[in-house]
């Protein structure tokens, strides 16, 4: 949302008796906060005729997430993040061909793991600008981020555009759990480097849209070290190339429909790379305010990606440039969602739950050629959230 | 491998965005008030849009949206 000018909140800070400008005023000077969101993630278990053997049980992950919000002064404000999630459950390990089709190899033992997130910002907002800067770390125990961010918005005199830029840095240690054994990289590094830019305008009194690009560069060790890829009799390593550049435009727009008060939301991402992956996400969503301070917002979420060249569920002949993964997160393939995401808000707190159904397979990719993949996930998410103001 | 660039009708979105973003009628801050309602806001929820992205980008190739990203995860 775009931010007010001081010339425009002194006005409005004199029109506080006027319906309406009291949320308006809000928006733009925001409260000290604390939320906190507990998120059930449940993925389906593999069918037994996509199975070759291992464990059918797949991830289930619970989060705990804590976000507080401070204003130092009418100028400083800092945000501090804190991400705790537990892991359990078998993942997708190789492919191999079957009578019917490919197969699926799980990991035979089941995975428990834990990995704890926390960031903090310091925001300093003047004047039509606003500038922030972010340092985070990510721990699991073999795997390690390290990063950082900055961010700035300026919003033009008349405050109807708003212009943001940004650029991050992560640089992520890579230490796989027993490599020895499994002949996996023993210690791996990757480095990503992102920028990004948007434009956000106030299209008349009941349209916002934002349009944005994002590029982002990674190098180092980008196979993932869990994978293996089945060539002809044999199975080895994952193996994909250590550079990748990937390009993200995002458009998102809001449209406020008088009569019902109800907000239409349409955000869609197009993306592509320079490992020929091209992806769409569109997501459609019905905001609605009903009695009793309650919100309801059923949504829909469409994705549609193409595989990379040197993805494939098997190999008959060895790939010669080296690169082949049969990792189904690479494949061509769509997903649909389905949520429903509710909100009681009170002055000075809110509560909220949601529930996400998401499928994901071979038969739902808009373009590209699918082939068989039975690794596709399919997961429930359930989630609760607090909000408090202080 | 190449980076290829937009397609002819990705560049056809692109000047009709271009034309949508200009092409606006002038409201009053007095105007603004349907704009700031929370259910126009653009991430009406900080949590959860982390956690979206989050997980998406862990099931699927694609990731990145407007602004900067953060750090990595081994997610599986």
């Amino acid at each position: 949302m775009a931010r007010l000018s001081g010339a425009v909140r002194s006005l409005l800070a004199s029109s506080l008796g006027l319906p309406g400008m009291q949320d308006l005023l809000s928006a733009e000077m925001p409260d000290d906060t604390f939320e906190y969101r507990y998120t059930r993630y449940d993925e389906a278990p593999l069918p037994s005729d996509k199975l070759a053997f291992g464990d059918p049980r797949r991830y289930e992950i619970g989060s705990h997430q804590f976000r507080i919000v401070r204003n130092l002064n009418e100028t400083y404000s800092l945000e501090l993040n804190y991400l705790h999630e537990a892991m359990s459950g078998s993942s997708p390990w190789y492919v191999v061909p079957g009578e019917s089709g490919p197969l699926q190899v799980m990991s035979g033992a089941t995975i428990r793991e834990r990995r704890n997130q926390v960031d903090l910002s310091i925001a300093r907002a003047e004047d039509e600008y606003t500038h922030r800067a972010k340092i985070g770390y990510s721990s699991e125990n073999d795997y390690r981020a390290r990063y950082g961010s900055y961010s700035g918005e300026r919003e033009s005199k008349d405050g109807l555009r708003t212009t943001s830029w940004g650029i991050s840095y992560s640089n992520d240690e890579i230490s796989p759990t027993d490599a020895l054994i499994f002949g996996r990289v023993v210690h791996a590094q990757r480095e990503s480097l992102s920028g990004s830019l948007a434009l956000t305008r106030i299209l008349n009194r009941n349209a916002v849209l934002q349009s944005g690009v994002t590029l982002s560069h990674h190098s180092g060790f980008l196979s993932d070290p869990y994978k293996q890829v089945w060539i002809n009799q044999a199975v080895v390593n994952d193996s994909r190339p250590d550079k990748r550049l990937m390009f993200a435009w995002t458009t998102r727009f809001r449209q406020y429909l008088e009569r019902s008060r109800a907000a239409l939301v349409l955000d869609y991402r197009f993306f592509r790379d320079d490992w020929s992956i091209t992806a769409h996400t569109l997501e459609l969503a019905w905001r609605q305010p009903l009695g009793g301070h309650w919100e309801v917002t059923p949504s829909v979420r469409y994705y549609s990606q193409e595989s990379p060249e040197f993805y494939a569920p098997f190999f008959f002949v060895h790939p010669a440039d080296g690169h082949w993964s049969s990792d189904y997160r690479l494949s061509t393939f769509g997903a649909l969602s389905f949520r429903l995401n509710a909100e009681f808000r009170q002055e000075y707190w809110s509560i909220s739950i949601g529930s996400e159904y998401y499928k994901s397979d071979e038969s739902l990719a808009m373009t590209g050629t699918p082939e068989n993949t039975p690794g596709l996930v399919e997961f429930w998410r359930l989630t609760a959230g607090l909000r408090v103001k202080f | 491998m190449k980076f290829v660039g937009p397609s002819i009708d990705l560049r056809m979105w692109l000047a009709l965005l271009c034309v949508g973003l200009s092409a606006c009628a002038p409201v009053q801050p007095w105007e603004r008030g349907r704009l700031a309602q929370p259910q126009m806001a653009l991430d009406s929820d900080a949590l959860l849009a982390a956690m979206d992205e989050h997980i998406y980008s862990s099931k699927e190739a694609a990731s990145g949206g407007v602004g900067p990203s953060g750090g990595g995860c081994g997610c599986n």
